[in-house]
């Protein structure tokens, strides 16, 4: 397996995981990369990303895997691709792959939230519980955001407040920082941004 | 900036957001003219149009044009524009539309015409010509709605009928040479052949509609824009050929396409070659009104597959004939991927094909079916039309009753196969388009509609039939418009004021305000859509000269009426006209 490290960033954080898994895939083909292709009547590319990452996050140190038919050096894998992705994608590293994805428990996110304050986090954030509804594969559910997010800090920044968040990243457990910030400015009129820094294993060492 | 606060707020952000692959990027203060290319529907749609695409690369290949996409915007998208007060915008640039040199919308169907309004007034343009100035752009329109142009005739500053891919350079050209002067430019831009200026041109004076006489010499694309949402029709489509030798005499695509004009294999594989390296597409679909009639088929499709087969490409084939349906090319097709089985016989019995000139007879959807199923597919999709000219009950049940013996025909062959057969009916209704020999024919009113949808419906029994219809609401509006005159600008301006837009979306369409708009403008439907409009009557797009000639049309329009078909352009030439615009050198179909 070779692993690649790439930002999603810019126009290309419209895109759902869905709609970026195609486009890799198509990027792939462009770049000629030897890319392994499942059997069967309908092959498709063997791809594995780390985590989905939601539209309208940003990321910065996102992963994915192939396999590959024949070698190639793994720096001319990083430059084809790069010469051929649309704007805000872009290869960091590519390597043989160390480590499996399912080891991911976490991340951590940057969120910010226009014309918010830390004040206004600290309140929100001092209830015992804080019940959110989350869209789960039974329908709606309602959960408690506050026993779900594992850490977090704000700060006050230029024009408004500036969360680092610690969250639940993976098949078992999982947190939106979309959904963490809706439900602290319950407003649709307030500007909010939200980029994954990095990925952690269950013992919080970083991926 | 701005535009990103809102994306987040909608529901298809990557439809305003730009940045796609191959999508052009020029630096604003290097480039003479811009240009900015409006598809008057959601950007799915647009994405999906092929000759969007063409034109924006033959604009975009020249250094001083910049020509951007633009398309309307979702109601949520729109709703936050109009709020925010973020003016209509190109995608690459994002800057207001308002201020570039043109303003170019492609009018693919009726039914787009309020979003054309919309957009000029989310650009922060008055929608009449009359009422913006000199320093706002000029306001075009091209593509096949055009050969009509009166219903937009109030608000198009000029059409291009025709062809565009030179003609657009053209009028580019003539832009720069009178500097921006718009009244100049409208004046000079009426004299030339395919441009009609509706505000100052001499109806006596046709307009010529513009061909492209060798495909083989036309740019074509070698990059395509990949979206980074999932648009409708998402891969690379290749146009073999443009027109059509079958002269269906409902349909217009038929008609004002001509003449026949093929491209050759060898220029296409190239043209696939560089498109499918560009985008990396999965999927390649050959674009023309009736592939089979490609005289190279068998040949290019042996090219295609020894391409695509191990690039793992899939192959669309769309609108494939029945009648000369190729058992080999279905088996190859299959080697890479069958994509589904459609025949569009159009009329239940052989007498109403007979009379709209259909030449498929119930042998050839047989054979077809036969060597569908036993390729071993089991679903079959017909395409039908209800109102044709001469439609009676007996052509409505035979519609059900051809469908049966399909199903009836599947247990007879004695398929061994798990899954059971089914047929799909897809039915629309017809209209009457400008330039085909039914021209002057009334389509049926609503309650028709229904009761002839109701009377097939009845006769359906099997399970293994299946029927898809419309209302017939959008039909009725089509109607009206398709054939529709310059009074019907009013009318258009009201619905849209009142709230209609999106019209071709089922859940945006809004009958009961067009009735309201009409109502007031005191437009009736059985004036326009209902009505039989005479053979000696001046007809609204009498100004434009398609290459048609009436006479042929009447002709035609005849033979109907006497159940009589007329041989297709390979078999014998039935003097249309059309080469008066081309010259006598193109229509060589033979
Ligand atoms: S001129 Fe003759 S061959 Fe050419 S399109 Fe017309 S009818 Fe067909």
């Amino acid at each position: 397996m070779i692993r690649f490290e790439f930002e999603k960033k810019g126009t290309a954080i419209y895109m759902s995981h869905l709609d970026l898994m195609r486009c890799m895939t198509r990027a792939l083909t462009r770049a000629e990369i030897p890319v392994k292709f499942t059997e069967g009547f309908n092959p498709h590319p063997y791809l594995v990303f780390a985590a989905p990452l939601a539209l309208g996050i940003s990321g910065e140190k996102e992963y994915f895997e192939i396999k590959i038919t024949e070698e190639m050096p793994l720096e001319e894998m990083k430059d084809r691709l790069n010469r051929t992705l649309p704007a805000g994608l872009k290869i960091l590293a590519v390597t043989e792959s160390a480590r499996d994805f399912n080891d991911i428990e976490s991340a951590s996110y940057e969120v910010f939230a226009e014309g918010r304050t830390d004040a206004d986090w600290e309140t929100f954030f001092a209830a015992d519980t804080i019940p959110t509804e989350k869209k789960t594969k039974r329908g709606m559910e309602t959960i408690d955001m506050k026993a779900e997010i594992l850490d977090c800090k704000a700060e006050d920044t230029e024009g408004g407040v500036l969360l680092h968040l610690h969250l639940p990243c993976g098949n078992r457990r999982n947190l939106s920082p979309l959904l963490v910030v809706k439900t602290f400015v319950r407003d649709d009129e307030v500007y909010y941004t939200a980029a994954r820094k990095c990925f952690f294993d269950k013992n919080a060492r970083l991926f | 900036m701005e535009l990103d606060r809102l994306l987040l707020r909608v529901k298809n952000p990557a439809w305003y957001s730009g940045g796609e692959l191959n999508s052009v990027v020029k630096d604003k203060q290097s480039v003479k003219t811009r240009f900015a290319f409006c598809f008057p529907d959601l950007y799915d749609v647009a994405m999906s149009h092929l000759g969007i695409k063409i034109l924006y690369d033959i604009l975009n290949r020249r250094e001083d044009i910049w020509c951007e996409r633009v398309c309307a915007p979702a109601p949520d998208m729109e709703q936050l524009m109009r709020e925010k007060q973020v003016p209509l915008f190109g995608l690459e640039s994002r800057d207001p539309i308002r201020d570039f040199d043109f303003v170019a919308f492609t009018l693919q169907y009726e039914l787009s015409y309020t979003n054309v309004l919309n957009m000029l007034d989310l650009a922060g343009l008055p929608v009449r010509s009359a009422d913006r100035t000199q320093d706002m752009p000029v306001v075009i329109a091209g593509g096949p709605c055009t050969v009509n142009p009166e219903p937009l005739a109030d608000f198009v500053d000029l059409f291009n009928i025709g062809e565009g891919e030179e003609t657009l350079l053209e009028l580019v050209d003539l832009w720069q040479e009178c500097k921006g002067n718009k009244k100049e430019f409208l004046e000079k831009a009426d004299k030339l052949e395919s441009c009609y200026v509706p505000a100052i041109h001499d109806r006596s004076v046709k307009v010529r509609r513009r061909i492209i006489k060798d495909l083989d010499k036309v740019t074509y694309p070698e990059k395509l824009i990949v979206p980074n949402a999932k648009v409708i029709h998402d891969r690379i489509s290749m146009e073999i050929m443009r027109g059509c030798i079958r002269g269906c005499r409902f349909c217009q695509a038929g008609m004002i396409y001509r003449p026949f004009r093929q491209k050759s294999p060898e220029i296409m594989m190239e043209q696939i070659k560089k498109l499918s390296a560009s985008t990396g597409y999965d999927e390649i679909s050959l674009t023309s009104l009736s592939s089979s009639d490609y005289e190279k088929l068998p040949e290019f499709a042996d090219m295609l597959l020894d391409y695509c087969t191990p690039r793992k490409i899939n192959l669309a084939l769309p609108s494939l004939r029945i009648d000369n349906f190729s058992e080999e090319l279905l088996k190859k097709m299959r080697a890479v991927r069958a994509s589904g089985l459609t025949f569009a016989p159009e009329a239940g019995t052989q007498r109403l094909r007979d009379a709209i000139n259909k030449n498929i007879t119930e042998e050839d959807i047989f054979e077809g079916c036969r060597i569908a199923f036993t390729g071993g597919n089991t679903a079959v999709k017909l395409y039908f039309m209800i109102g044709l000219p001469t439609e009676t009950d007996e052509d409505i049940l035979g519609i059900a009753d051809l469908a049966q013996r399909i199903v009836d025909y599947y247990y007879q062959l004695k398929i061994k196969k798990g899954k059971g057969v089914s047929v799909t009916i897809s039915l629309s209704t017809f209209v009457p388009k400008p330039f085909t020999p039914f021209q002057w024919e009334p389509q049926i009113p609503m309650e028709e509609i229904h009761r002839r949808q109701q009377l097939l419906k009845n006769a359906i029994t099997s399970r293994k039939i299946r029927l898809n219809y419309h209302e017939g609401k959008t039909s009725v509006l089509e109607g009206v418009f398709s054939r529709g005159d310059r009074k019907l600008g009013d009318l258009l301006e009201c619905a849209w004021r009142k709230g209609c837009i999106l019209d071709a979306w089922d859940e945006h369409f809004k009958y009961d305000l067009w009735l309201e708009a009409m109502e007031e403008c005191g437009i009736r439907i059985e004036d326009y859509a209902g009505r039989r409009y005479t053979y000696d009557e001046e007809l609204p797009w009498d100004v434009v000269d398609c290459g048609v000639s009436k006479a042929f049309l009447i002709r035609e329009s005849k033979l109907a009426y006497q159940n009589k078909t007329s041989p297709n352009c390979k078999e014998k030439c039935m003097g249309c006209g059309v080469k008066s615009i081309c010259g006598g050198d193109v229509c060589d179909p033979v």
